[in-house]
């Protein structure tokens, strides 16, 4: 209910200055010109940014996306996944006083489908009317979502961590998919996996959290036995989504990558790529009994 | 139910992620197996059928105790006396089969898989046996049979003839044994009658003739003697009684004339003694005590009469006229002549005696003697009769035995000799070769199934949630991010392919087995 009621209350908003009063919808197409310029503006904290043009075939191309006669099954599972998700972000700050609406979607090792998951998470979220997005590339090595997104070379995460002046907000790009936003990972530098750890991180996590508890910060992270990054950057998170491949990630190591994780923190899992045919799927449900649904 | 089901999808969908080793483990099983089994040489087998009264064979083992009738118990003893391990060894000698051990511990090995693969088998009421040995050379097959067929008809018709044989052999060395005993016996006998001549049961009568002859003797001697002495008696008497009429001259020289006539007279006997006999001869010294006395006597009368020469008193002249008294001097003579038989015969007499006792001791021997002669004489008779009775138990033996060789023969025969089998019977390669394919198979799926323990992965959302003990948010399906692989491309598809070209190739190899086995011998050689 309170959706709807926000949904018009931004309607009134955004008539006084004369745009053409549309409903939130997923996407502006790419043709309407008058949108590349300008972001919708939802809260009026938010400062000016780029939006950049995303297309689904882009995001196809980049690797990120199903091809289209899998979409909507796609589509429903991660809204079924999401939703937790959400949830989670509605109660607030975690016991040990972490954003909640920080999320970090990590695993073990590489090639398990983290910026796949990410892309089509944010995505979903940003679909809805009262949640917005901000995909942030925090694998500052791989760089996979910057560069699906054609941002490897902007500035981004890196930049910021390194500069203490600059506002993480004004790297902040938006795009023409409505309710995502992108941070990019920013240079090259050697400095700054080190810096990761230091309190600028902290702090930049916090003011994109700060900015606005509806919207989601949603981090790319490098696998967690790859590099320490992520393990810093779970401290820093209120949610932790761990990706695991079926039948490749061998069990050792996704126990350890959850060794790395403090029990308090909120961790949830997300089985990808799990190949199956409906009468398997019916009986893979038995296999094993899950301890706890979320 | 549904669990047990899900569990399985999940194990099956585990092993699946290691097909293609266990494909390649299938594969190379596969081949490895049948090309072992291809290699195999062919195992012939020779039979040989006979027939045997086994009645007759194990009668004597059996010692008159009642034939079992049981077939089985019999095909049994059969074997047990057909496959002996001196048979054995014997006809793995003879076949020279031995020559394919190399030690003495093979050979033993060797014996024992002989004793395990003849197999006999047979005994029914028709009492046929049939014996089987196979092996990969159909020549050898054929010997075994034949050798161990041999030597099973040596054995039991031998078996009797080497008990009466054996029989025969204790007799004849019984015998002889005897025949020793027996010449001893004889020679003591023979030493025995030698030693007692004349002791003889036989002969004894001469010795208790001679005891009374030699008695009798004794006693005529003794009634001589008696006379002798009676006569003696008489004539001292009677020249103690004589008055001297004699001259009474103490001259010697009538006296001594005739005294020493007599002397001369005796000495002149004596001469002819000493002619006929020694100086030790009874008469010889009679008559030397009496001339010597006659001497003494002489000698004192002319002592005396010296001593007196005057005239003597009458009695002297009387003494004296004695002396040349003729008929004194015949009376002198003939006691002289009497005391020397009475010499004479005190010796004889004694002489006599001895004998007697001699006789009378070698007499009282007698029964002795004889009690040793019946004691060898019996030993000498008993010998002889057990020699006799065994010489005639030898002859019995060896009539037996020849009555029972003659009717042996009926005993057994052989229906089928073992021929040189030219087909081989075996090995049944289809058989094998299936079994490889099967045992090729579950290795392989036993390798996918194991290497899907060792590596564990997460195949379903409930087996992460409850391993990691964290909540699942959900699974994603996965999305190939390019077209679908036509279907003659995919997983499954070409695993099947490679599973049925497996199989196919079974199939062919199966069939063609033996040409293939062959085609491998002759190149393998």
């Amino acid at each position: 209910m309170s959706i709807i009621e926000r949904a018009l209350g931004k309607l009134q908003q955004a008539t006084p200055r004369g745009e053409a009063a549309t409903l939130p919808g997923i996407r502006r197409g790419r043709h309407d010109p008058t949108v590349t310029d300008t972001v919708t503006t939802v809260r009026p904290k938010r400062l000016p940014t780029e939006t950049i043009e995303v297309s689904l075939d882009m995001l196809r191309k980049g690797g990120v996306l199903a091809p289209e006669e899998h979409m909507h099954a796609l589509i429903d599972q991660f809204r079924r996944v999401k939703w937790p998700l959400l949830q989670s972000a509605l109660a607030g700050d975690t016991a040990d006083s972490k954003p909640s609406n920080l999320i970090m979607v990590t695993s073990s090792v590489a090639g398990e489908g983290k910026t796949f998951t990410s892309f089509n998470l944010a995505m979903s979220m940003a679909r809805e009317a009262d949640w917005s997005v901000v995909l942030v590339d925090a694998d500052v090595a791989k760089r996979h979502a910057s560069e699906v997104f054609g941002l490897q070379d902007r500035r981004g995460l890196n930049d910021a961590i390194q500069d203490n002046s600059l506002d993480p907000e004004s790297l902040v790009l938006g795009t023409s998919i409505q309710g995502l936003s992108v941070l990019p990972a920013g240079r090259k530098s050697s400095t700054a996996p080190e810096l990761f750890a230091s309190q600028r991180m902290v702090d930049i996590a916090n003011t994109l959290a700060a900015y606005d508890s509806r919207r989601i910060v949603l981090f790319d992270s490098s696998p967690l036995l790859a590099t320490n990054e992520s393990q810093v950057l779970s401290k820093l998170v209120g949610q932790i989504v761990l990706v695991v491949r079926a039948e490749v990630t061998a069990q050792p190591m996704v126990l350890e990558a959850v060794s790395l994780l403090e029990k308090t923190e909120k961790v949830r899992c997300i089985l990808n790529q799990v190949r199956a045919s409906r009468m398997t799927e019916y009986y893979y449900e038995y296999g094993y009994y899950p301890n706890d649904k979320p | 139910m549904k669990e047990v089901f899900g569990q399985i999808l999940l194990y099956i969908r585990g092993a699946w992620r290691f097909r293609w080793y266990a494909l390649a483990l299938s594969w190379a099983l596969a081949i490895a197996g049948w090309g072992f089994v291809l290699t195999m040489p062919d195992v012939y087998e020779s039979t040989a059928r006979v027939y045997v009264d086994t009645d007759s064979v194990l009668r004597p083992l059996l010692n008159g105790l009642a034939v079992n009738t049981d077939v089985a118990n019999r095909v049994n003893m059969m074997s047990r006396v057909m496959m002996g391990r001196p048979n054995l060894e014997r006809v793995a000698r003879e076949t020279d089969l031995y020559l394919r051990a190399g030690n003495q511990e093979q050979m033993e090995q060797l014996v024992t898989s002989l004793s395990t693969q003849i197999k006999l088998e047979g005994g029914g009421n028709n009492n046929t046996y049939s014996i089987r040995y196979s092996d990969n050379d159909p020549r050898m097959a054929q010997r075994v049979v034949h050798t161990l067929l041999n030597t099973f008809v040596e054995d039991t018709l031998g078996l009797k003839r080497q008990d009466s044989d054996s029989a025969q052999k204790f007799l004849r060395e019984q015998i002889s044994d005897y025949e020793t005993r027996l010449r001893d016996a004889e020679s003591r006998l023979a030493e025995f009658k030698q030693r007692n001549a004349g002791m003889m049961p036989g002969e004894t009568g001469d010795y208790y003739a001679r005891l009374q002859t030699s008695g009798e003797a004794l006693e005529t001697l003794r009634a001589k003697y008696r006379l002798a002495n009676e006569r003696r008696n008489e004539l001292a008497k009677q020249l103690e009684g004589e008055e001297p009429t004699f001259g009474l001259f103490a001259d010697s020289t009538a006296n001594g004339g005739a005294e020493s006539g007599q002397i001369a007279e005796y000495k002149r006997q004596m001469d002819a003694l000493l002619l006929q006999y020694t100086d030790r001869h009874p008469k010889v010294v009679a008559l030397q005590e009496t001339i010597d006395q006659l001497q003494a006597q002489q000698k004192a009368a002319d002592k005396k009469k010296r001593a007196t020469a005057v005239p003597r008193d009458p009695k002297d002249a009387a003494a004296f006229a004695l002396d040349v008294n003729p008929v004194y001097q015949n009376l002198r003579i003939e006691m002289s002549r009497v005391q020397v038989e009475l010499a004479e015969l005190r010796q004889q007499i004694a002489e006599s005696e001895g004998q007697v006792t001699m006789l009378k001791n070698r007499v009282s021997s007698i029964p002795e003697t004889e009690a040793e002669m019946t004691r060898l004489n019996r030993d000498y008779q008993v010998n002889k009769a057990q020699h006799q009775a065994l010489l005639e138990r030898l002859a019995s033996a060896r009539l037996s035995e020849q009555a029972e060789t003659s009717t042996e023969q009926v005993r057994f025969r052989v229906i089928e000799s073992p021929a040189v089998p030219l087909l081989p019977i075996g090995p049944k390669r289809g058989l094998f070769m299936t079994a490889v394919l099967f045992i090729a198979l579950g290795a392989g799926v036993a390798l996918a199934f194991v290497m899907d323990q060792l590596k564990p992965v997460f195949l379903s959302r409930g087996m992460l949630g409850t391993i990691t003990g964290l909540p699942v948010l959900g699974a994603i399906r996965f999305v190939s991010p390019t077209k679908p692989l036509p279907l003659f491309r995919r997983d499954p598809v070409l695993v099947g392919a490679a599973g049925a070209a497996l199989i196919a190739t079974y199939l062919v190899t199966v069939v063609v087995a033996e040409q293939a086995s062959r085609i491998i011998h002759s190149i393998v050689g």
